[in-house]
């Protein structure tokens, strides 16, 4: 991937990944490098982070004799992930006109 | 490098933060290990990245994260005091180096300016002539402005009076 990674977009991802199922930190990251060619050591502060601002809570289950910790999303983690989502949409569709059409504008 | 090199290595480098967010980040990475399996231990390795570079990423977060929150005890104080001192450090060499040689060439440029004259109407174009009113910190003329005027006569024939008058006030128009 030459395009770059930012904060905002690794919270919509993780979030994302979260709000469709809960998920422990080497799945998020198998998921993440398929968009991006970030380390994989990256994604513990951004999900330390997630937590401190409440859109994530973790939990431990016990997976083949030794504990797993999930991250599941919280209320306000679902509201951020919407606007994240939002702005994601109307991001994408702007870059995207840009891209296909050379930003001019259809009447 | 193994997983345990891989570990020892973030380990020592994660040792100064506290228990609780050492414990947190010794397990996530352990667990990565534990669920990559040890067939993939080298493409984990690989996809993590240097131990280090992980540990200080760890670390300026945590700084950053404490810079924000009112501190609790002494003893989390000193430490966050501490981690932020070690967070500057861990930072890319490139930004110090760039601070410290900023640092120089201003300091080279401002002993420069302080220790220049005033370039004087010896020195500039009859243009600028105009433009530069102070004469007084001149080497050349500072002690004897008509002498230094004097001197040139054929610059004073071919400049208009009042370049005269702007580059050393009216007295030396007057001495026209």
């Amino acid at each position: 991937m030459i395009f770059p990674m930012n904060a905002p977009m690794f919270d919509l991802l993780v979030l994302a990944i979260a709000a469709k199922e809960d998920a422990y930190g080497y799945q998020i990251s198998q998921i993440i490098k398929t968009v991006s060619n970030t380390k994989d050591s990256t994604l513990y502060p951004v999900l330390k982070r997630l937590q401190e601002q409440g859109f994530l809570m973790v939990y431990d289950q016990p997976y083949q004799g030794r504990n797993r910790r999930y991250y599941k999303l919280t209320e306000a983690g679902h509201k951020h992930y919407l606007m994240l989502r939002e702005e994601w949409n109307g991001y994408k569709d702007a870059v995207d006109k840009i891209v296909r059409e050379g930003g001019k504008q259809n009447d | 490098m193994t997983r345990e090199e891989y570990m020892r290595r973030l380990e020592h480098r994660l040792r100064r933060l506290p228990k609780e967010d050492y414990n947190k980040a010794v397990s996530y990475f352990t667990e990565y290990f534990e669920d990559a399996g040890p067939d993939n231990e080298a493409q984990a390795i690989e996809d993590l990245g240097e131990p280090e570079m992980a540990a200080d990423q760890i670390v300026r977060e945590f700084a950053m994260e404490n810079a924000k929150e009112p501190v609790k005890t002494v003893k989390r104080s000193f430490s966050a005091v501490w981690i932020g001192v070690l967070a500057v450090f861990a930072a890319p060499v490139a930004l110090p180096l760039a601070l410290a040689f900023g640092a120089v060439c201003l300091a080279f440029a401002l002993v420069v300016i302080a220790f220049c004259p005033v370039p004087c109407h010896h020195l500039l174009s009859p243009y600028q002539q105009y433009f530069a009113r102070s004469s007084s910190n001149c080497r050349y003329c500072a002690s004897s402005e008509s002498a230094a005027l004097a001197d040139s006569p054929s610059i004073r024939e071919e400049m208009p009076a009042f370049t005269f008058a702007g580059l050393h006030g009216t007295s030396s128009a007057k001495s026209l």
